[in-house]
Parts: C-alpha cells; sequence; structure tokens
C-alpha cells in the first residue's frame, strides 16, 4: 500500500469561512496564510489504495467564488479540481463529494 | 483707487472628530463596527480622509486563534472642499489596533466573532477665540477610544432569487468608551481677509489667508457610544448590491444623540463581502437631542466611500 504526499488547496475570491476537507474519511487540518482567502495542506500523509474519497465544503456570503484542488505532489497533474462559488449548494454553502485515482 | 482689507466670517455646518476601525462600511466620520477581515484602503468622501486597514492573521481550521489587525486614517479637519479650495490644512489622523476571534457559529451563520480595539487620534483645528468674531487659533486634539464589539454574517430568508438561495446579512455592534469633543455642536465658519480694489467703474474683490475654523465654547469630555451596522445582500437582485446603514449613539455625556445613516453599498464581482463602494445619507441627532437645528435635512448629509479590499 504506497504512502503518498497529497496536497490540497482551496482558495477564494473573498473570505471562506468554516472550510472542510477529508480524504478517505479523515479531516485534514488547514490552515490560512492570507487572511481565510487560501486554506491549504501542502503535505498530508495517507496511504492510498484504490480511489481516493474526497469531500470539501465551505461557507461565506453567498456569491463568493472558489477553487478547490487535489494533488499527488510527485505526480504533474492534479487528482482532482474543481470550481463554485457558496450558494450552490445551500445559502452559504459549498460541498464537493468525489472519488478519483490519485 | 480704494483699497480696503475686510475678515469676514461665514458659518457652515459642524462636523466632529472620531477614532475610525477596519472596513469600507463607515460612517461619515470613517467609523464602523463591521471588520470585513480584509486589508482595504479606502477614501471617505464626507471627512476628506484616507485610510489603509489591514488583518494579520494565520488561523487553523478550529478557529480558536486570535486574529490581529489596524488602520490608520488621515483625514482633514474641515472636509474635502477645504482642501479643494486652497484652505489651510488642519489634519485627521487616526491609529487604531483591534484583536479577535471567533465564536462556534450557530443555525444559517456564515461566521461570527468578537473584538477588541483601542484607539488614538491626533488631530487640529481652528478655534475662533473667545471675546473675538474673526481671530482664528489653533488647537490640537488627542483622542482615545476603547471599544468591545460583535460581527456576524448570516444567510437570511427574505428576497430569495429563483433557486430559493438565501440573501445575506452582516451586522455588528459594539460598545465604545473614550475622549470626545464637541466640534460637532460647534458652529464650522470660514475666515479670510478680502481686498477690494475700485477703479470708479468696477470693483475688484480678492480672498486672501482663507481659513477655517469653528466657533462657540469648545470642550472634551469621556463619553460611552453604542453603534450598529446592519447591510442586507438580497440574492434576488444578485446579492453584489447592499442596502443598510447604521446607528451611532452616544448614551452619556453633554453631547447625547443618536446618528443614522441610510444607504447602498457594492461588493466585488464573485467576493460580495469585499465592498468597494458606498453611498449613504446621514442623519445626525435624529431625536433632537441637541436642539442645535430644527430641520433635520439641515443637519444631513451625504457620503461617498470608495476603496478596494485585498
Amino acid at each position: 500500500m504506497p504512502t503518498k504526499t497529497i496536497q490540497v488547496k482551496l482558495v477564494g475570491k473573498g473570505q471562506l469561512h468554516q472550510p472542510v476537507v477529508k480524504l478517505e474519511g479523515i479531516a485534514v487540518n488547514l490552515w490560512s496564510p492570507d487572511n481565510g482567502l487560501t486554506w491549504e495542506n501542502p503535505g498530508v500523509q495517507l496511504d492510498i489504495t484504490g480511489t481516493l474519497e474526497i469531500f470539501m465544503s465551505c461557507k461565506a456570503m453567498s456569491g463568493t467564488k472558489w477553487e478547490f484542488f487535489v494533488k499527488d505532489k510527485a505526480a504533474a497533474s492534479k487528482c482532482y479540481e474543481a470550481a463554485g462559488q457558496t450558494g450552490d449548494s445551500a445559502s452559504n454553502y459549498s460541498e464537493r463529494t468525489t472519488s478519483v485515482n490519485c | 483707487m480704494k483699497k480696503a482689507i475686510l475678515t469676514v466670517a461665514i458659518v457652515f455646518g459642524g462636523t466632529y472628530l472620531c477614532v475610525a476601525q477596519n472596513s469600507i462600511l463607515q460612517d461619515k466620520q470613517g467609523e464602523t463596527t463591521l471588520l470585513t477581515g480584509q486589508n482595504t484602503i479606502s477614501v471617505n468622501a464626507a471627512d476628506a480622509s484616507t485610510k489603509a486597514s489591514f488583518i494579520f492573521r494565520k488561523v487553523p481550521a478550529d478557529k480558536k486563534e486570535w486574529f490581529l489587525g489596524g488602520s490608520v486614517k488621515l483625514g482633514a479637519t474641515d472636509g474635502v472642499a477645504s482642501i479643494l479650495q486652497g484652505y489651510e490644512f488642519n489634519r485627521d489622523l487616526d491609529f487604531s489596533m483591534v484583536g479577535g476571534h471567533y465564536v462556534t457559529p450557530s443555525g444559517g451563520s456564515t461566521t461570527s466573532f468578537l473584538y477588541y480595539s483601542a484607539g488614538l487620534t491626533n488631530s487640529s483645528f481652528n478655534l475662533i477665540k473667545q471675546g473675538s468674531d474673526n481671530v482664528l487659533e489653533k488647537k490640537v486634539y488627542h483622542g482615545y477610544s476603547a471599544a468591545i464589539g460583535f460581527n456576524s454574517l448570516t444567510a437570511i430568508g427574505i428576497f430569495k432569487d429563483e433557486q430559493g438561495i438565501k440573501s445575506s446579512f452582516v451586522y455588528g455592534l459594539s460598545l465604545k468608551y473614550g475622549k470626545v469633543n464637541n466640534l460637532d455642536d460647534l458652529k464650522s465658519v470660514s475666515v479670510y481677509s478680502i481686498i477690494s480694489e475700485a477703479d470708479g467703474k468696477t470693483t475688484t474683490i480678492t480672498e486672501t489667508e482663507k481659513k477655517k475654523g469653528y466657533r462657540g465654547a469648545y470642550a472634551t469630555a469621556s463619553a460611552l457610544k453604542l453603534n450598529v451596522d446592519g447591510y442586507l445582500f438580497p440574492k434576488a437582485i444578485g446579492g453584489r448590491f447592499g442596502f443598510g446603514g447604521y446607528v451611532r449613539s452616544q448614551l452619556t455625556g453633554e453631547q447625547k444623540r443618536s446618528n443614522a445613516g441610510l444607504g447602498a453599498v457594492v461588493g466585488q464581482d464573485g467576493a460580495p463581502a469585499n465592498v468597494v463602494f458606498g453611498l449613504l445619507y446621514q442623519f445626525n441627532d435624529i431625536f433632537s437631542q441637541t436642539g442645535s437645528e430644527s430641520n433635520i435635512f439641515k443637519r444631513s448629509g451625504l457620503n461617498i466611500v470608495a476603496g478596494y479590499s485585498f
């Protein structure tokens, strides 16, 4: 079972609140270096077998745009990327759930 | 040729000074209870000020860490028109620091936090000497303040869009204690010398040494203020335009009064919380507590604030 270093990054055009990222159902610790616009963890150590389950949610004033990606640091391309705006899942909320090869 | 030098005093409405905080959602004196949480640069037309505000923090996802920030504001005590018309510049300098922490959101709340702030004001202005009609003397005011405030951003089920997405509502309130002055109660005057030259057919008048100032019994005191701000961003019209205003109530001291502002603001595309422009109309002393002017529209005025959040 290979251990991989995974990078997760959530970037808002405005401040994002209560960000949650889960990989394989485990919550990832996130930091914001810039006032809550960016939330990231550059090195999540994971043992991955098969597909990687990804969950992301965040809150902001409705209409705030965001971009999110998950990347194996050893690979050239991203495993998963998504973009949206709060209010696409619920009033001040965005949520994505997927399963990808990474 | 006849030459005469006169000194004239003209009376206008007043302004007053306060300590500013960190938002473009501000009143005519640059005051607000709302911290947008962003770095901002803004220009406030009413008090001729430019303000740079900043929040620096590194917040883990559990949000138990404090955030810190501050603002610096430089304005003109006598208003923007005095600068444009070549009057002497009188500074209005504010510096404030703020610290805050998040509180656990409930229900549909997006974020809520408490903050604590402290600020210093240094400003200069001209005051007509007692016993004189037109002799100005320079005064310097040193003010201070401390405040505790609360901010919340929440989704609210009115003016929803076609998909049923709720509107956003941001509100803030604060209790503030500090030193204030009564410049707002004094009459603003404009003093200048006139050189009149007549050649028999025409008279040429030249205004020189133009200065603005205040007339009346100047005083300072400590006072407690309650400030409230609230803006609704209706999703039915896209969620970028906010409508609301503020109330500023001085609860203690000889200058008790409540000022209120109503108007609209615009947020950035894709980041509506980053307000970039505001147009508000402020009504001073809405309960006529000071009795200075019976017509409320004569003690009111428009304010324009523009800025950038980053």
